[in-house]
């Protein structure tokens, strides 16, 4: 192995071990700079291995003719080729990340910025290492790869510098990472069109001809053009009218992409507000149309980036739940049944209970809305549960639930609302919907037991009532009743007595004729009445009184009816 | 040809270092420039703004919107040694932004430090109340508006000092009893109900027995009114019944005497009676037949 040899590899070496570090490195501080930095390492380690293989080529004696004929590609040429396109896709996403990614944080800033000055003195002693061996030895790989290591020197200090001075407050990383990325576009753009010039000439030796800088500033030549158009003709055939005509196209071509551009930007300039919303527009961070928001319809603004246009949802009522938060809607709201995620109220004669309320509200002021507070839901919330439990905290539990719900509902909107405006929340109360009130579910019973109890009163005072109903209209008859049997009595007695007294006169009348005789027939008349039917005992005073009549006496003195 | 080049890429530069100078103050925050992280300017008025010196200085954004975050619930003894669970909501805002910057902390962390403090303060003033003064059904005692305002108050003049930031409001969202009081109240609550319902059934008695009593107390009334009128009929029927009898007897008080008297005996003598009656009776007169006729 000779010298150039030796240097070339540890040159590639060395950029391995460098490559593996900046990843690393970038694991550890998630700086893009260094991420950049990295994939350009990664290049180097390409370019390092060529120029070992160009070495060694050199050596050996050029094999056969046959590869002079431009058959077969060297595989220098195809490995570079390869190699060039690789990195112009990744120094592609890289620009892309820089500049559509955020700002990144990055961590241990101070030793990975101290760690990127050393990596530069490292890139600094290979390039004074390749350029002294690549002059000694007379090998211009060696010399161009010293130059290349002095470049990496340069980035890593760029990215020492910015590492360490953000540590001072100040970030500049992604700026530096998009230097590295265009920096690897530039090498990978060098490096497709030097292999494939090399390849076309048939130039048994890689060497870097063109630069960048020489490649780009071609492309504004008529020369680079004329050549490639007359290389494409002889080499493909293909027809190309003339090159004036082709300059009129491309002109014509980029003046559509001009105009669509152009129109596509001004069209951000008119925009529509729909009927539920109104529109803030800021100029430059700052509400330009203060005081009168922006209604529905179609207008005009200034493009990105002077206005930007804002829409908010301003007459779209809203709902807000204060007690239960998860309510599925599904199931009737019982009180024996828990309804979701419930919170706990005090009442003033503290009782819990559940109150299930939603607020029905919608943006009254949308610069308040939006300039005022970082979430004025919140603002909503707070202000709602502390009126409500304040106003729950001074009520009668029974109250809550009865008589007193229709005005909770207008007290707290009225409440809440003033609290709102105090606080610039832009909100507005539109109602309060007490939707359901009840105990905690373990004690229902008891509720329900006092509306049964209550229910059995109704009950038995009814049962009463009933009682009385039936009562009174039975007294009313007896009373009717005892009337009429009066009614009767006296028809009996009067008519009764007219005909006892007709029948007297009647009798009158005859016995006044013949005294005697009707006297006499009365008398025996009754006697015989009365003394048929009855036991009779005669007795003769003359045979004296028989022993049975011991108590005579005395049954004739209390007799009414003495024959004597 | 160069000079054109030239010409571009001095434009692109440009509108690079413009784009890294050039930054707008949205009405929603305040910006501080630092430099080097030193405070150059606090810019307060939303519009476009100019970094002197591109890219040395550092735009830091810092919200001006008001925040309203919840506090720990936190147990509590009230000055009559009751204990209470509150929580509580501060709202605040960004008042001195430079001194926010400064004092290095983020929304979060003031969160939590606002939520220390107002906790700590509630914890004192509420020493000074009792319950009563909480949880009342009389509400010209409760004071739970006036201890809002203390809290307040306060803890503005703690705040203002330390993070540049004011307290806009504070207020009491939410009031709970711990587990072991949840437990007797739910007791209580339910004895409550008990003694509710018991009172229910018992005034149910009551109505029942003063509805009964006035139904019986009304019957009886009817009643003995229709035998007051049925006897005052009767009486009159009576009278005019003796009235015609006394009208047809006294033609012949006698008769009637004899008449009335035979009638009255043989009523008596319809039952079942012995008589005994002497061989001498009137009746029997003729049973010792003499022969002659009469006297």
């Amino acid at each position: 192995m000779t010298r150039k040899e030796k240097t070339a590899l540890i040159t590639a070496i060395l950029n391995v071990v460098l490559t593996v570090l900046k990843f690393i490195a970038f694991f550890f501080t998630g700086s893009l700079a260094i991420l950049a930095e990295a994939w350009h390492s990664f290049s180097d380690i390409t370019t390092s291995i060529l120029v070992f293989i160009s070495v060694r080529e050199k050596r050996s004696p050029p094999a056969a003719s046959e590869e002079g004929e431009g058959k077969s590609i060297p595989l220098e040429y195809q490995i570079s080729f390869l190699i060039g396109l690789f990195m112009f896709f990744i120094s592609m996403l890289l620009i892309w990340k820089t500049v559509t990614g955020r700002t990144p944080v990055i961590e241990n800033s101070l030793i990975s910025g101290l760690i990127f000055i050393i990596f530069a003195v490292a890139s600094y002693i290979i390039y004074r290492f390749e350029t002294s061996v690549g002059e000694k030895e007379n090998s211009i790989g060696l010399i161009a790869d010293g130059m290349h290591a002095r470049a990496d020197m340069v980035n890593s200090l760029l990215i020492g510098f910015s590492l360490v001075i953000y540590r001072m407050g100040l970030n500049i990383d992604t700026f530096v990472a998009l230097i590295i990325a265009i920096l690897i576009l530039s090498f990978s753009i060098e490096t497709i069109v030097n292999a494939v010039v090399a390849y076309r000439r048939k130039e048994d030796k890689y060497i870097f001809r063109y630069k960048s800088t020489t490649i780009a500033l071609s492309l504004f030549e008529k020369r680079t053009w004329a050549w490639a158009f007359k290389h494409l003709e002889e080499q493909f055939g293909l027809r190309i009218i003339s090159l004036a005509s082709l300059k009129k196209v491309f002109k014509c071509s980029c003046g559509i992409f001009i105009l669509v551009l152009l129109s596509t930007y001004t069209s951000k300039c008119i925009y529509t507000i729909s009927p539920s919303q109104e529109g803030i527009i800021e100029r430059f961070g700052s509400p330009v149309n203060y005081k009168r928001a922006i209604q529905p319809g179609m207008h005009f603004k200034f493009p990105w980036p002077v206005d930007k246009i804002i829409k908010i949802d301003s007459k779209t009522i809203r709902m807000k739940s204060i007690g239960n938060t998860t309510d599925e809607g599904s199931f009737a709201l019982l009180w024996t049944k828990k309804h979701g995620t419930e919170t706990a109220f005090i009442s003033g004669d503290n009782n819990f209970f559940y109150p299930y309320i939603v607020i029905h509200y919608r943006i009254k002021d949308v610069f308040k809305y939006r300039y005022s507070h970082i979430d004025p839901e919140i603002v909503l919330d707070s202000v709602s549960n502390q009126v409500i439990s304040n106003i729950f905290s001074q009520k009668v539990f029974y109250e809550i639930v009865t008589s007193y719900r229709k005005q909770f509902e207008t007290d707290v909107a009225e409440i809440i609302q003033e609290k709102l405006d105090r606080l610039n929340s832009g909100l507005e109360v539109i109602n309060i919907n007490m939707k359901d009130v009840h105990p905690p579910i373990f004690i229902s019973s008891s509720f329900e037991e006092v509306i049964a109890a209550y229910q059995k009163k109704e009950e038995m005072i009814n049962q009463a009532q009933g009682y009385k109903n039936e009562s009174m209209p039975m007294a009313r008859g007896i009373r009717a009743k005892l009337l009429k049997q009066a009614e009767s009595y006296v028809i009996d007695e009067t008519k009764r007595a007219n005909g006892v007294a007709l029948r007297f006169i009647m009798q009158l009348e005859e016995y006044r004729k013949s005294q005697d005789i009707i006297t006499k027939k009365i008398y025996f008349d009754f006697v015989k009445e009365a003394l048929s039917k009855n036991q009779k005992i005669i007795v003769d005073p003359s045979s004296g009184f028989p022993e049975i009549w011991l108590d005579g006496k005395q049954l004739f003195k209390s007799s009414k009816y003495r024959w004597d | 040809m160069k000079t054109k080049i030239l010409l571009l890429m001095i434009a692109v530069i440009v509108l690079v270092l413009a784009c890294y100078s050039l930054f707008t103050v949205n009405e929603k925050e305040f910006v501080i420039v630092t430099r080097f992280g030193k405070p150059v300017r606090t810019l307060e008025q939303a519009g476009l703004y100019f970094k002197r010196s591109g890219f040395l200085e550092t735009v830091n954004r810092i919200e001006k919107r008001a925040k309203v975050f919840k506090t720990q619930p936190i147990q509590l003894l009230l000055g009559d040694k009751n204990p209470l669970i509150i929580t509580c909501y501060v709202c605040w805002k960004i008042s001195d932004p430079l001194t926010f910057l400064q004092s290095l902390t983020s929304s979060d962390i003031v969160d939590q430090k606002i939520g220390d403090m107002v906790n700590s303060l509630l914890g004192s003033t509420l020493g000074d109340y009792t319950i009563e003064n909480i949880i009342n059904v009389r509400p010209e005692l409760v004071k739970l508006e006036e201890i809002e305002a203390r809290i307040l108050q306060e803890s503005e003049q703690k705040a203002i000092k330390k993070y540049g930031i004011k307290i806009i409001d504070v207020g009491i969202r939410r009031l709970a009893y711990p587990q072991i009081v949840t437990q007797s109240v739910y007791d209580r609550m339910r004895a409550e109900r008990e003694k509710e319902a018991k009172r229910y059934l018992a005034e149910g008695k009551e109505e029942v027995a003063k509805i009964e009593a006035q139904t019986d107390k009304e019957v009886a009334q009817i009643i003995a009114e229709a035998n007051k009128e049925a006897e005052i009929l009767k009486g009159q029927g009576d009278k005019e019944a003796m009235g015609i009898y006394a009208e047809a007897y006294k033609q012949d008080p006698a008769f009637f005497e004899f008449t009335k008297s035979l009638e009255a005996c043989s009523e008596v003598l319809k039952r079942k009676s012995t008589l005994i009656l002497s061989t001498e009776s009137e009746i029997f007169k003729y049973l010792k037949y003499t022969g002659k006729t009469g006297e």
